[in-house]
């Protein structure tokens, strides 16, 4: 009897064990749109969906192999290229940027970042992507793509979680220069003029030379900087927020303190925030959402709607745009905060939330629908597209 | 109320001593673990006190004397084990509910480390929901430094030196805690040995999958395990690293009265030719 009760006791720890492993690495998904097209990266396809009227325009890979990675992270867009990037196959701790013909979806080239220097989907190895660990031997190096990429001027820019930055040639596949930070990248970078700002969970803010990738300044905040910067309207101003729940303006050009928001977000500041007729909107994981005058960090008013917020606001018009991770959607009044209409979805709303086409759209994560787009004043859903099986 | 009482405590202690052990996760870890079963350590010992009691009074003259006594009537058996248990102030499920109790405890130390690595955005947004606001500079420490020697704590060794270690101590810890016992029943003998040598391989072949930093919390565990049984009960070395199956079964009792089972069916018949 005892030793019956010993093997349960043992089956059930491994159980409980196994349930408590890793994670599986999949996350809410990347969206990206220029208005007209919205590309979804969820699970192991990229779909390029009509804004118009919801339906697909393509999806890469038609044909999902055993060496398909995941696709999580915001894809990058130009007039000709879309550039994707993807976890490697399972297991692999690899990432794989993709550069696809923007009307088919066809591949044009790929990149592989592999810390053990192999490729197990034939994509050439980026230059400096391998690693040589003690004695030689390769160490746990975690290439995966879990940011989003930014596009500028033909170059496509993307962050790794092992803190590598790398800037690629969209219409070649090359890469051109590379940056290490100390930690993970999370977030797209933000290119203006001849700088790109990255940010990187190792509390830091760092402005490279958009040709050469040297760096120009870096900026401590003392706390993990998950989101992208916000530039100012006339461009001399980043904004930024991080988990010590500050919200800080740095020079563009030097990197100086220039505020800090005078109080602290009730928890984390995840997304960077929005910019819109001189006020910054933000979210905190705690649901909160801030409106501050970007000229000066003072507070103007702030609402709690619902749960958990990663996602920037979104503005269109008077109102302002809000997701949770319980499914929620929010328009709340621009004045005052005040709640407009709220809707509900199945899923949860992590993903960027975007206007085009005066639709509101959402990638909602682990739902029914992979992009669902409602009207600004919240009463329909001209769009809902769920991928064919 | 598990998250209250279990998880959110051991998160915020391991991210507390973190803090203190100079942002070390790995050392965070080992010392986290050996405070953990140092205060669970009176549980263990009442466990360990209990299953000694079994084993003296199983390895007794009085037990085998009755084994062989009703060998084959396994109803008067099972009322004279009870009344030499009564005797001897033995409850044979003594060392249940301490285990029972410690096993919330460990499962919420193991989730607290893996919550605390978060290799994931999913992972790190979890985590947010689980640290008291009062704890000091807490989000200065995310995320967690995860880089020690060849290893990232977040994902799992990809030089399989952990997984190694993971078989061997559980291995270790298995034949240490479970001495050889006389017992009545032969499959009772084969599906502890079986349980010896199958648990390190199916908890290896997890710790495949494991971030290393959990791969780390269940060698630090199996280790402190061993030396914890080993300062409060003798132990035989000497089986223990043998690799020769430990317990010697007894003459198995018939199952009910008058009825054979099926090996001593094939037994007699083999002594008939």
């Amino acid at each position: 009897m005892r030793l019956k009760y010993m093997t349960f006791l043992g089956v059930l720890g491994a159980i409980l064990l196994a349930a408590c492993g890793a994670a599986p690495s999949q996350t809410w998904p990347g969206l990206t749109t220029n208005g007209e097209i919205a590309y979804v990266a969820s699970g192991q396809q990229v779909h390029a969906v009509r804004v118009a009227d919801g339906s697909q325009a393509w999806v890469f890979p038609a044909v999902i192999s055993n060496t398909t990675g995941v696709f999580v992270a915001d894809p990058g867009l130009s007039a000709d290229i879309i550039v994707v990037g993807s976890e490697g196959p399972t297991g692999s701790y690899s990432g794989i940027l993709y550069g696809l013909n923007a009307a088919d979806g066809l591949q044009q080239w790929c990149l592989a970042f592999d810390a053990k220097g192999v490729t197990r989907t034939g994509c050439p190895l980026a230059t400096g992507g391998t690693e040589a660990g003690l004695f030689g031997l390769s160490p746990a190096v975690d290439n995966r793509i879990v940011g989003g990429l930014a596009m500028a001027d033909g170059v496509a820019y993307v962050g790794l979680a092992n803190g590598k930055f790398f800037a690629v040639d969209a219409a070649t596949g090359r890469d051109q220069w590379q940056f290490k930070a100390e930690r993970d990248i999370w977030a797209p970078p933000l290119v203006a003029s001849d700088n790109v700002y990255v940010t990187s969970l190792d509390h830091h803010v760092y402005a490279l030379d958009t040709a050469t990738g040297t760096l120009r300044w870096k900026r401590d905040l003392l706390a993990a900087v998950a989101g992208t910067p916000t530039l100012s309207e006339d461009g001399e101003t980043i904004y930024v927020g991080t988990f010590g729940s500050e919200l800080y303006a740095l020079d563009a050009q030097t990197g100086e303190l220039r505020w800090a928001t005078p109080f602290k977000a009730v928890n984390w500041i995840w997304a960077g925030p929005t910019l819109s007729e001189g006020v910054l909107y933000f979210t905190d994981v705690a649901g909160n959402v801030y409106a501050v005058e970007a000229a000066t960090s003072t507070a103007l008013w702030m609402v709690k709607p619902g749960g958990l917020m990663r996602a920037a606001p979104a503005v269109a018009g008077d109102l302002l745009y809000v997701g949770d991770r319980d499914g929620n959607l929010f328009g709340l009044n621009r004045s005052d905060g005040s709640l407009n209409w709220p809707q509900t979805l199945k899923g949860q709303l992590l993903a960027p939330i975007l206007i085009a086409n005066d639709l509101v759209l959402v990638a909602p994560f682990s739902g029914e629908n992979l992009l669902v787009g409602y009207s600004t004043d919240g009463k329909t859903v001209p769009l809902a597209f769920a991928p064919t099986k | 109320m598990w998250d209250t009482l279990i998880l959110n405590p051991m998160l915020n202690a391991l991210l507390f001593l973190y803090q203190q052990l100079f942002h070390n996760f790995t050392l965070t870890i080992l010392v986290f673990t050996i405070l953990i079963r140092l205060i669970t350590f009176p549980l263990t010992w009442q466990t360990q006190k209990s299953q000694k009691k079994l084993q003296t009074l199983q390895q007794s003259d009085n037990w085998k004397a009755m084994q062989a006594k009703y060998a084959k009537d396994r109803e008067k058996l099972n009322q004279e084990q009870m009344k030499l248990y009564q005797e001897a102030g033995v409850n044979p499920f003594g060392s249940c509910l301490p285990m029972l109790v410690q096993f919330p405890v460990l499962i919420g130390l193991y989730q607290a480390i893996n919550l605390a690595m978060a290799a994931g955005p999913v992972q790190l947004l979890d985590l947010s929901k689980h640290i008291y606001p009062f704890l000091t500079g807490a989000s200065g420490l995310i995320p967690l430094q995860n880089e020690f020697l060849w290893l990232n704590l977040g994902l799992p060794d990809p030089l399989y030196v952990l997984t190694a270690l993971v078989v061997i101590t559980t291995y270790l810890q298995s034949k240490v805690m479970t001495p050889a016992q006389a017992t009545a029943d032969p499959q009772a003998a084969a599906m502890s040995n079986q349980m010896t040598l199958m648990m390190p391989i199916m908890i290896g072949w997890m710790s495949l999958q494991f971030p290393s930093g959990l791969s780390i919390y269940w060698i630090i565990g199996n280790i402190v395990s061993v030396v914890q049984y080993a300062f409060t009960a003798p132990v035989n070395w000497k089986q223990v690293f043998s690799l020769r199956p430990a317990p010697k079964a007894l003459p198995a009792p018939e199952k009910g009265k008058g009825g054979s089972s099926r090996s001593d069916k094939v037994e007699k018949a083999g002594r008939a030719r």
